[in-house]
């Protein structure tokens, strides 16, 4: 009966919808048109079939430009801001949350409840572990249903299979962390270039740790409310997985970190691996054999579930979109899509990649007999044990935060000590601590949550720091405008009429300076008090976005990586051009020569450069190449090692800065009127009295301006040193002004990135101030 | 110059040039030295093999073409390298010299003059399935398609895709292993074009004993020779000796089975009469029967060198003969090697001239972007600054300090609200959002002002009493003299124009607004090192010939603040 009905609704519906207009869909990861690689086939073969069965659909790709170590999610809140967003948005689970609460994503209660059984089937389907990731409590208080998952994935332990029959183990992955270590061991003692077990270092190390929180039966957080999440990564459990990590990697030496993935040439030199098996595995199954997670004291396998989500955006206004929306949706993440994909691999003979599961559901069974023989029982249980990927308030910052204990950790003298010295107890008090101290930072700074009577204490503070920077900009202001108009008055001339001529020159530079810098400047201001939200209304929040940031490590952290990096840029960077000016207006010939060599760099534009640097640092770069053959031991790349990242991002912009910053002091130099030297010859004057008795005092009042700019350019420019370390290692190259684009673009924080922007801006006010003055004071001419 | 002429002949004056210069070249090396690494890579046909970085070997060294030429050839993979010479020590990136075996290559013309080749037989080299390689048949094949079809969508309609250009289309993967090909319009056509367009010399055989020697006996039984001797009591010396029947041998069997049966492509796979029977028998698909029910005695191998094996045995009696690849690669880059070298010189270049210079828009955009916004930079602040230079107004500083101020906002924080207002005034993706904010600068207004107060007020009193107007005076005078510092504007607005990808990105997210650069950035996103060397340098091209040309104007309009 009630199918029937729906029959008939739907046979009312198709004329209709047939002959309305083509409802175009901005999707996010469509498979690529050109890609031949066998699981974009199957999805190219999805697709084929739902707009078979959608004709009045049209899909378009919704794909921002991905920016080099930049996350996903920064392209598609700029679409969401730009008015261009996606009608179906794909999250991790550690970001649905925010997606969720900034109310991006809509309820797709009401077309699950028109589905047979109401959508029960649909939701049956899934793994009950990441039903809570799907449901939550939405921004308005009421709970809904935010998306269904696409591409199931859950966590293994691979192993190198030859490398395991060379070092004698049984053809299977351990099966505890007892045996992981014995087996690591064992390969160990093959010796290089074997490695016996590979873990990601880099700003997500903490996602290697995860496999053994997971196997302690410890989590990154919990739940203590309603979708009211703490830290909890200093749990009894914690302590021993981060422990069993530090051992493996920091006392036994069992465990290699990297941070960039492997490729399939090294991974021929790995005993075991962490990594994802889903619909389709991406290694060779030949070589490498799977198993679950290792058992931790917890006894509990470790591995992880994960998976895409795809969402409805919530700002589609149509309904008739929204509902191709869901439909697109629902058949891409349903069994029908899962059919074609499952039937795609078979037919390309990848059956033995494909999930067991998958292949008996879809009437595959026989090709079960590809697959390695334990496959099925290993992924049953990994699947069993699986936990989703942490899923609360702002966890697609969770493994950054993570890592900052293994960090911490990894560089501790005295924690190294006591362990060697077999002091158990002091390992145990000292790592409690590091972990307690990170759970704490981690509360404030992602959950959110401070103490209200601390709240208070920081109230007052930044009360205080806001009236500071309000009185300096008044004074400042002030002063300004008394030393303008005494300097104004005197270079302006009177001449010609009062009339409206010089308005209407004007005019369009007031309207463009007052429309692009004074209205921002204000809007801009007004964000520094609202926790900011794209598309929900704001809330004023006063003078906590200044509290917690004047409060926040990690701005402070900043604030030295600034600093350092500006030390670098200042030393290096402002002086190579003023020597080279000297250097190049010295010598008698060839001086186009020269000047053309080194204006060569900068005919590069600007991002350009860094990315042929990067190539130049890689590891095995020309420039660790050179190293080595000088028999320095140089194996990593430039941008990646703690000693040497934040000269790699300095380098590139004075190899391209020298020419070009030359030209004005070239130009100053020669201005120097020469009878000045005849004169001094005729004392007897040599070349250091004269450089500085007639050289650096004609020069001197540029290199003062400059330097005042220069100091002020070196807290920004984040872009390069976006591409060239994304703020890594360990956050030492994370500039404030990097700091500031995360927090706005990658983590949706507006409210405090502008109140960083404010803070960094009055320390900067002096500089410029100075600046200002001194240029009133000037006067401007060419040389020649 | 700061010394004398008489003082400059002095030993210590000499002594300094000496260093000046020293010191100097070395910097200019270290300026120059990543330009030849970039220059020497973006010649380089593909950027994984190892070479020198300062120089393409290839170019005047004969083994070094000869490596670059394999390379291209088995599509920079070791695995179809390795097949091809049967043997798993030997490396793609540091092959062997050419063969010499002229009587292999007398059997193979005879059996080849007498059967002819299908063409599902060959792999067509120098061609790869990544989307933006450019490789040789890659190229020769979307060409071969442009011409057929003339324009995109009769393409897309006669194959069922929905490529947006010729340059996006990729050859199928086909491969020696997996479970059939399943023939699309697509892999037909471009079986189709390898059929009839592509020389015999440019592909190699699917030598199914070769992959089984070089890469699966090795992969499955054990890495060293006498991991197979002690498994199936043999003594061979190496992989290389070990055969491949056609059907299945009586030892080793097993392994035999496992690659026939669950890794080659079905299509290689035929039946022997008692398989035949089998097959009807058992009533499943051809790929099915092989995989799960076939017997050892029912299946035989038909790849061209187990065919090649048997004929040359039933005619010649030679037992376990081989088709000389080796031979083969040798004599065919003999006729073709100056035809090769410059391929692999051009090919970089052309690669990125098609995909990016002279697709779509991005040269129309980045010439109206830059022209803009040179034009407007050249207007709106030399006006204002005229203005205030010009006219003594009361509100003179404060309209002043009103344009300097600008210089102390901190960006972090207008950058959010800039592009939420380019939103409300519908300007994204219009040249608008390009252009508009960065127009009018404080500080050049400031700077264009101090220079404009140094102009001699009688310039502009003759060209009063001329009679000259507002708008001439303006432009007659204060322009006329300024053009060197107005150069240097311009110079600014070009460079910042034609180098900005991150805010073209942002802004105009629409691809039919992206310049060059941005189709360079994307470029770098997908693209092998060697066609990024490429992009920067053709991108560089104009930058550099702005500045050869104009530098002496630049230099002279540079401003140099003084003390009053």
């Amino acid at each position: 009966m009630l199918k029937g009905l729906i029959l008939l609704l739907w046979l009312g519906l198709l004329p209709r919808a047939a002959a309305s207009e083509r409802i175009a869909l901005r999707v996010q990861g469509l498979p690529s048109e050109s890609s031949t690689v066998p699981a974009a086939l199957a999805e190219q073969r999805v697709v084929e079939e739902f707009l078979k069965r959608y004709p009045q659909v049209e899909l378009r790709p919704a794909e921002g430009l991905s920016i080099q170590n930049m996350n996903v999610e920064a392209s598609t809140i700029m679409m969401i801001a730009g008015g261009i967003a996606p009608d179906v948005i794909r999250m991790q689970f550690r970001s649905s949350d925010s997606y969720i609460q900034q109310g991006i994503v809509a309820p797709l209660d009401e077309y699950l409840s028109e589905m047979p059984e109401e959508g029960r089937e649909i939701l049956g389907s899934i793994p009950s572990q990441i039903l809570p990731v799907l449901r939550k409590q939405g921004p308005e208080g009421g709970t809904h249903v935010y998306g269904l998952p696409l591409n199931l994935m859950v966590t293994g332990l691979y192993y190198n299979k030859e490398i395991f029959r060379r070092a004698g183990l049984p053809d299977r992955a351990p099966r505890d962390w007892k045996e992981l270590e014995a087996f690591a061991r064992k390969i160990k003692a093959l010796g290089p270039p074997v490695e016996p077990l590979y873990l990601p270092s880099g700003t997500a190390a903490s996602f290697g740790l995860m496999n053994f929180m997971r196997g302690a039966g410890a989590d990154a957080l919990k739940e203590v409310g309603p979708n009211q999440w703490k830290a909890s990564f200093d749990s009894p459990g914690a302590l021993e997985a981060f422990l069993f990590y530090y051992r493996l990697v920091e006392i036994d030496r069992l465990a290699f970190r990297r941070a960039k993935s492997l490729s399939i040439e090294e991974m021929e030199d790995v005993g075991m691996l962490f990594r994802y098996v889903g619909d389709t595995v991406t290694i060779d199954p030949e070589l490498w054999g799977f198993g679950a997670v290792p058992k931790g004291p917890g006894g509990r396998h470790g591995s992880e579930i994960n998976a895409s989500i795809l969402s409805v955006f919530s700002g589609i206004t149509d309904p008739v979109k929204k509902r191709a929306a869901f439909d697109y949706i629902a058949f891409v993440t349903g069994d029908e899509a899962d059919r074609i994909r499952v039937s795609t691999l078979v037919e390309l003979g990848l059956a033995n990649v494909i999930n067991p599961i998958s292949l008996r559901k879809f009437g595959f069974e026989r090709y079960l007999v590809m697959a390695p023989p334990a496959f099925e029982a290993e992924f049953a249980q990994a699947l069993a044990d699986s936990r989703p990927e942490p899923y609360g308030r702002n966890c697609n910052l969770i493994y950054q935060e993570m890592t900052y204990p293994i960090d911490q950790m990894l560089l501790s003298r005295s924690l190294k000590q006591a362990w060697l010295a077999g002091d158990m107890v002091a390992v145990r008090a000292e790592a409690q601590g590091i972990l307690e101290r990170a759970v704490n930072r981690t509360n404030e700074r992602m959950i959110g949550y401070v103490a209200p009577e601390v709240m208070v204490q920081r109230r007052w503070v930044a009360s205080g720091v806001v009236a500071a920077i309000v009185v300096s900009f008044l004074v400042v202001g002030r002063f300004l405008v008394r030393s303008f108009s005494h300097s104004a008055a005197m270079i302006s001339r009177p001449v010609g009429q009062h009339s409206i001529v010089p308005w209407i020159c004007l005019f369009p530079a007031l309207l463009l300076v007052f429309v692009w810098s004074y209205v921002p400047l204000a809007r801009g201001t007004q964000l520094a008090f609202l926790d900011y939200k794209i598309l929900l209304p704001s809330d004023f929040v006063g003078l906590d976005n200044f509290a917690n940031v004047l409060f926040d490590a990690t701005f402070w952290n900043s604030i030295l990586a600034t600093l350092h990096f500006a030390a670098w840029t200042l030393t290096l960077g402002f002086f190579a051009p003023i020597l080279l000016a000297y250097g190049l207006h010295l010598i008698p010939r060839q001086k186009i020569l020269y000047r053309t060599l080194y204006y060569l760099p900068s005919v590069i534009s600007g991002t350009a450069v860094f990315f042929l640097w990067k190539e130049l640092f890689n590891s095995d770069g020309i420039l660790n190449q050179a190293l080595r053959l000088g028999g320095l031991e140089a194996t990593r790349a430039w941008n990646e090692d703690p000693n040497l990242a934040m000269l790699a991002c300095v380098i590139p912009g004075i190899w391209a800065g020298a020419g070009p910053g030359c030209l004005i002091y070239l130009a100053a130099l020669k201005g120097i009127p020469p009878e000045q030297f005849e004169a001094s010859e005729i004392d007897g004057a040599g070349f250091w009295s004269k450089t500085r008795h007639i050289v650096f005092p004609g020069i001197k009042p540029l290199i003062i301006i400059n330097f005042i700019g220069a100091v002020a350019a070196a807290f920004h420019g984040a872009t390069n040193i976006l591409i060239m370390t994304g703020g890594g290692p360990n956050g030492m190259t994370e500039v404030s002004s990097l700091l500031i684009f995360f927090e706005a673009f990658s983590r949706l924080r507006f409210g405090p990135a502008t109140a960083m922007a404010w803070i960094i801006g009055s320390m900067l006010l002096g500089f410029t101030v100075m600046q200002i003055k001194r240029l009133s004071r000037m006067e401007f001419k060419t040389t020649r | 110059m700061i010394f004398s002429p008489i003082t400059e002949r002095s030993l210590r004056v000499r002594l300094l040039y000496l260093c000046i210069y020293a010191l100097l070249s070395l910097g200019a090396l270290s300026m120059v030295l990543p330009f030849v690494i970039m220059a020497s890579g973006s010649l380089e046909p593909d950027n994984r093999g190892r070479g020198s970085a300062f120089f393409p070997a290839y170019l005047v060294n004969e083994s070094a073409l000869w490596s670059r030429y394999l390379q291209a050839k088995y599509k920079g993979r070791n695995e179809l390298f390795r097949m091809s010479r049967g043997d798993a020590n030997v490396d793609l990136y540091n092959p062997p010299p050419a063969g010499k075996d002229e009587r292999r290559v007398k059997l193979w013309r005879e059996f080849t003059a007498s059967h002819p080749i299908p063409e599902l037989q060959l792999a067509t080299g120098f061609s790869d399935v990544r989307a933006s390689s450019p490789y040789y048949n890659n190229r020769a094949f979307q060409q071969h398609l442009q011409e057929k079809y003339g324009i995109v969508e009769a393409l897309n309609t006669a194959l069922g895709t929905t490529y947006k250009r010729f340059q996006n289309v990729v050859p199928p993967n086909i491969t020696l292993t997996g479970a059939g090909l399943r023939m699309t319009p697509l892999i037909e056509s471009f079986i189709a074009f390898s059929a009839s367009e592509v020389p015999m010399s440019r592909k190699f055989p699917w030598d199914a004993g070769g992959f089984y020697r070089a890469v699966f006996l090795p992969r499955v039984v054990g890495r060293e020779i006498g991991d197979y001797n002690a498994r199936y009591g043999t003594s061979f010396r190496g992989y290389a000796e070990v055969p491949f029947p056609a059907v299945a041998p009586e030892v080793g069997a097993d392994v035999w089975t496992m690659f026939v049966t669950k890794l080659l492509r079905p299509n290689f796979v035929g039946l022997t009469e008692a398989g035949r029977a089998h097959f009807v028998q058992a009533g499943l698909s051809h790929r099915d029967f092989i995989a799960f029910a076939a017997r050892p005695g029912d299946l035989r191998v038909e790849t061209l060198d187990c065919r090649f094996a048997a004929w040359a045995m039933e005619r010649h009696g030679v037992e376990g003969a081989r088709i000389p690849q080796p031979e083969l690669d040798a004599l065919a880059f003999q006729s073709e090697k100056g035809f090769w070298k410059r391929v692999f010189f051009l090919q970089n270049y052309q690669y990125v001239l098609e995909a990016i210079l002279l697709q779509g828009r991005a040269f129309g955009n980045t010439a109206i972007l830059v022209l803009l916004m040179v034009g407007g930079t050249l207007l709106v602040n030399p006006l204002a600054a005229y203005a205030l230079s010009r006219y003594k107004m009361p509100q003179t500083y404060m309209i002043l300090l009103f344009f300097m101020a600008t210089v102390a906002f901190p960006g972090e924080v207008t950058m959010i609200p800039v592009f939420l207002q380019l939103k409300e005034f519908n300007l994204l993706n219009t040249f608008g959002a390009l252009v508009l904010p960065g127009l009018a600068n404080g500080f050049s207004i400031f700077l264009l002002k101090g220079f404009f107060d140094s102009i001699p007020r009688e310039m502009y009193e003759a060209a009063e009493i001329d009679g000259a107007g507002e708008w001439t005076m303006f432009w007659m005078v204060t322009m006329n003299l300024s053009k060197p510092i107005l150069a240097v504007k311009a110079l600014a607005a070009f460079v910042s124009a034609y180098g900005a990808f991150f805010y073209a990105l942002v802004l105009a997210p629409d691809p039919g607004m992206w310049t060059i650069m941005v189709y360079v950035y994307q470029l770098q996103q997908s693209a092998g090192t060697s066609v990024v060397y490429a992009s920067l340098i053709l991108t560089a091209i104009p930058m550099l010939l702005v500045f050869i040309f104009c530098q002496n104007i630049i230099l002279r309009g540079i401003v140099v603040p003084s003390e009053k």
